[in-house]
């Protein structure tokens, strides 16, 4: 979760924002084999705070801005709630079918680093690989035009290959241990001295290294609940210290008359 | 009295498919219940739903609460005037307690003389301004699983309400929940209806919202989607594989729903047909299509939640989609099958089943441990070696690819791997049936080593958790050990197995290194729980349950032996008769306290107590027989035959006599009694019907 979705949402401060990024699950990887799986897909994220009246409505006239007639195609909303308990947040919603095809995750967070949410933010996970075939009506991810006279394949296709290779066959367990551990003490350290976005970022650097242990195969069962612990720790901890920091800053966004 | 209907419409953001029918009939009992605590009569309800709607209408509301008039009694006429005539400090205190002058009070009879009454009148209030608080208090009432909240006011519900339509005798019932305001206002399909409607009755909410692409009622959609599943079937040139559950899902997740049918690559039906049936009905709730023979065919049928014209590339949209899909399904068969389970094993060290009770290679040694002696006590030892070849293999399939992207195939994909890889029948299907029965209502393993090896699996879960204090409560079972605890006593039921409930909880706590009473204590109360449940599950009533358990439930398929007979014979008037004269018996003997003696048959007098030892002794092999072969019809059946005999002795024999030996002797013969019909069980547990 980018720090400007898992921070921003924190605190009584309004916020509105969109971005691309890229979305890396280790586990996911295959190699470039599969038509449909990637280890690293792009999202374009966005955070509403507080969550507008009207937020579905918005949703969809982005799509119809997309080019997509909804009159003619068959979307639906269906329930998933989506959750990452190493980073202490939960949020309620629905995954967005359009003709059996999950293109969106579109959330209402109700918990982030272990603190309720006030106001609630709603979260538009826009999945653009998804969207993308949809639109292009094409078979596999890596057919779809990238842009110019370019295609997925040409420019993703390596790195899909490589990445897998290394997730499941090369990485270096003993380092990444290692590596977990310095990127925890560091998270810590930095918390201590009240710097909480470069602490944010060790402790996303955490997360992302317990998903490259685990792609590995390389955590026991007994270790898995502790490790997972550890980053939830972090996370809280650099939320309550980023909503600290914030109040002392005065919640500078908040503005005289809180807006809705 | 004028009597009007009640709408309201609620709307909302797309609530969950399977809590919409309970909080939409949540809302209808919580609306009747709290009209009738203001003694406002209700006639017909209509409950209806969509996933963006609930509808509730009643019929016959008064406009107007019952004006309620209550007399109340005051001092008697002597206390509360003189001899004068004038009214008493008695009689004053009371007009001002009441607020009401002396003079609109009268004297009235009463059964205990002259009183002096006052009559009260409460004004009834009008309904229309009743209901603007009853509404919102009755939506208050719904109960989800899970809810949200999303706006400023923080008010909770399943999710975000966006609408309330309120409207009654066809006017617009104005109140305030959350941040909405009600109004007469609705919106139609999303897409293809208009987003701003008026309505102000049930019957032009239905029709507005038809004419607009929402059939609002659920039985509506039912039709609609069933007739359109046997319309594409009868085009494809075969039968629909019936799915009662997703048909009830699929009714819940549209607005407007319409069916299509599409195609897959056949090539893909060289698939194991479970395989294909779960990847079509869990991901994307698609109905699969059989030919004659039952053998699938390579369409799909899909409810789509817009009916319009231009089918055909929402079609091709799901074929890509479940292309996808197969793809990725046929890929995990191939890849999973390079390696054999049997090297999975290893794998399984990895796999935690549960933090303080290891791996699911650690579960699989436990079980390799205690499938034999199970075996054994089931009386099937001859199973052992299929049942180890079994154990070691019915956890692999977690470790596959099939597996971790299907979770609901675990067990099925190891059975199917296990065919794949040669394995002789009778190991590969236990390990494909293990997970069975997946609910109360359905089929156990078929296999006496698949239910074996289900038993055993789950035995060790519930004997494991109970042993770490993971006792399920209300509020919290996360590991299902209630439903392990029911699966194990329906596998037994079902086996028509003889075995104990403590020797097998025994041999399991064992491998956990516990042997602790409170823990064993524990799992008895629980067991009792589960098989309680069951019985009443299967239509068994309190009184006869609690008459079958009391001997005892260690042995359970003798438990329900004893409690189906007391159902059967429980409307037996002999048997209820007989049950009545146990119950007077019981009580005498607890009275008379205890006495040590040998009945003396020579000291029965009267021919009522003679005739009665002499019935005893002429049916009491009968009833022994029958209980030993658990024959307990017959058991009670040959007992309530007594009934004769036991009514003449009450009849005609003192028990209490004068005599104190004979009076003892009399109470021994009640005690042979007493003993005999509890036989089978408490018979004094039964209750007289109505």
């Amino acid at each position: 979760m980018a720090p400007e979705t898992f921070l921003r949402v924190l605190g009584p401060e309004p916020y509105r924002v969109a971005y691309v990024m890229p979305s890396r699950r280790p586990a996911d990887g295959r190699y470039g084999d599969n038509p449909n799986r990637l280890y690293k897909h792009h999202q374009y994220q966005v955070i509403l705070k507080p969550a507008p009246a009207d937020v579905q409505d918005l949703y969809l006239e982005s799509l119809g801005a997309l080019g997509i007639n909804l009159a003619d195609h068959d979307l639906r909303f269906e329930e998933d709630n989506w959750e990452s308990p190493t980073l202490g947040a939960w949020g309620i919603g629905w995954q967005v079918l359009l003709d059996g095809l999950e293109i969106t995750q579109f959330t209402y967070f109700q918990q982030a680093g272990g603190l309720d949410l006030y106001p609630v933010s709603s979260e538009i996970t826009y999945g653009l690989e998804r969207i993308g075939t949809f639109i292009a009506q094409v078979n596999s991810i890596y057919d779809l035009p990238w842009g110019g006279n370019v295609s997925y394949r040409e420019v993703r296709h390596r790195e899909e290959f490589e990445f897998s290779k290394y997730n499941f066959e090369a990485a270096d367990v003993e380092m990444l241990f290692k590596l977990f551990n310095l990127f925890e003490a560091e998270c810590k350290r930095l918390l201590k001295m009240e710097l909480v976005l470069p602490a944010y970022d060790y402790c996303l650097r955490c997360s992302h290294t317990f998903n490259l242990l685990d792609s590995r195969g390389a955590i026991s069962v007994t270790e898995r609940v502790g490790m997972i612990g550890r980053v939830r720790q972090l996370a809280c901890q650099v939320a309550r210290g980023y909503v600290a920091s914030r109040e002392m800053q005065g919640f500078p966004l908040q503005g005289p008359s809180p807006s809705q | 009295m004028e009597k009007a209907e009640l709408l309201v419409e609620l709307g909302a953001e797309e609530i969950p498919a399977s809590v919409l029918e309970s909080a939409a009939n949540q809302f209808a009992d919580a609306l009747v219940s709290l009209l009738g605590e203001q003694r406002l009569s209700s006639g017909q309800r209509t409950v209806w739903y969509t996933p963006r709607r609930l509808v509730v209408g009643i019929q016959d509301i008064p406009t107007r609460q019952e004006d309620l008039s209550e007399t109340i009694t005051g001092p008697p006429k002597s206390v509360a005037f003189g001899p004068d005539g004038n009214p008493t400090k008695a009689a004053l205190a009371f007009a001002q307690k009441l607020g009401v002058p002396l003079s609109r009070m009268k004297i009235s009879q009463t059964p205990k003389g002259e009183y002096l009454t006052c009559v009260r009148r409460l004004g009834g209030q009008r309904t229309a301004q009743l209901l603007q608080e009853l509404v919102p208090a009755a939506i208050a009432r719904i109960k989800f699983p899970k809810t949200m909240y999303w706006s400023r006011d923080r008010f909770r519900f399943a999710r975000p309400l966006r609408w309330i339509l309120a409207i009654y005798r066809n006017r617009v019932l104005k109140f305030r929940i959350g941040d909405i305001v009600s109004s007469r206002f609705t919106a139609g399909h999303r897409f293809i209806g208009r987003p701003r409607l008026t309505a102000t009755s049930l019957d032009s909410l239905r029709e507005v919202l038809r004419a607009n692409g929402v059939l609002v009622d659920p039985a509506e959609r039912l039709k609609v989607i069933v007739d359109g599943l046997s319309r594409e079937a009868a085009k494809s040139g075969g039968r629909l594989v019936t799915d009662e559950e997703l048909l009830k899902t699929v009714v819940n997740l549209n607005e407007c729903p319409a069916v299509i049918c599409g195609s897959f690559d056949p090539q893909f039906l060289d698939l194991p047909q479970e395989i294909l049936i779960t990847v079509m009905r869990e991901h994307q709730k698609y109905f699969s299509l059989v030919d004659q023979e039952g053998k699938l065919l390579p369409f799909f049928l899909a409810v789509i939640n817009v009916d319009t014209e231009r089918r055909e590339e929402i079609r091709k949209g799901h074929e890509r989609v479940l292309k996808a899909r197969l793809a990725d399904a046929a890929f995990f068969w191939r890849m999973d099958r390079k390696s054999k389970l049997e090297e999975r094993m290893e794998s399984l060290r990895n796999v935690l089943f549960q933090e303080k009770l290891g791996s699911y290679y650690d579960k699989t040694q436990r079980l390799l441990e205690l499938l034999p002696a199970v075996a054994k006590m089931a009386d099937s030892p001859e199973l052992a070696n299929d049942l180890q070849a079994a154990g070691r293999l019915c956890k692999c399939d977690l470790v596959t690819e099939m597996v971790k992207e299907f979770t609901d195939l675990q067990g099925v994909v190891g059975g199917l791997y296990g065919r794949a890889e040669g394995y002789p029948e009778s190991v590969w299907r236990a390990v494909y049936e293990h997970y069975q029965p997946k609910s109360t209502n359905s089929p156990s393993p078929g296999t006496r080593a698949g239910a074996l090896l289900a038993l055993t699996d789950r035995l060790d879960t519930v004997c494991g958790c109970f042993s770490i204090g993971l006792i399920p409560t209300g509020s919290g079972d996360p590991l299902a050990v209630r439903r392990q605890g029911n699966g194990i006593l329906k596998i037994i039921l079902d086996q028509r197995m003889r075995v104990s409930l403590r020797r097998l909880m025994d041999l399991s706590l064992k491998t956990y290194m516990t042997d602790r009473d409170d823990i064993a204590l524990e799992l008895h109360k629980f067991f009792e729980g589960r098989l309680r449940f069951l019985l009443e599950e299967m239509g068994n009533s309190y009184d006869c349950m609690n008459a079958g358990l009391s001997p005892g439930f260690d042995d359970p398929l003798d438990a329900v032996e004893r409690v189906r007979a007391f159902q059967d014979m429980r409307k037996a008037e002999d048997f209820v008769a007989l049950a009545l004269s146990f119950k007077r018996i019981q009580n005498i003997l607890n009275q008379a306290g205890s006495f040590d003696s040998e009945l003396n048959a020579s000291m029965l007098s009267e021919s009522a107590e003679r005739a009665l030892w002499e019935n005893y002794l002429r049916i009491l092999p009968e009833v022994q027989s029958a209980v030993r072969e658990h024959d307990y019809v017959r058991a009670l059946r040959v007992m309530a035959s007594m009934r004769q005999s036991v009514d003449r002795f009450f009849n005609e024999v003192l028990v209490m006599a004068e005599d104190q030996a004979m009076k003892r002797n009399r109470l021994l013969l009640l005690r042979e009694l007493a003993r005999l019909f509890s036989a089978v069980g408490d018979i004094s547990e039964i209750v007289r019907e109505g």
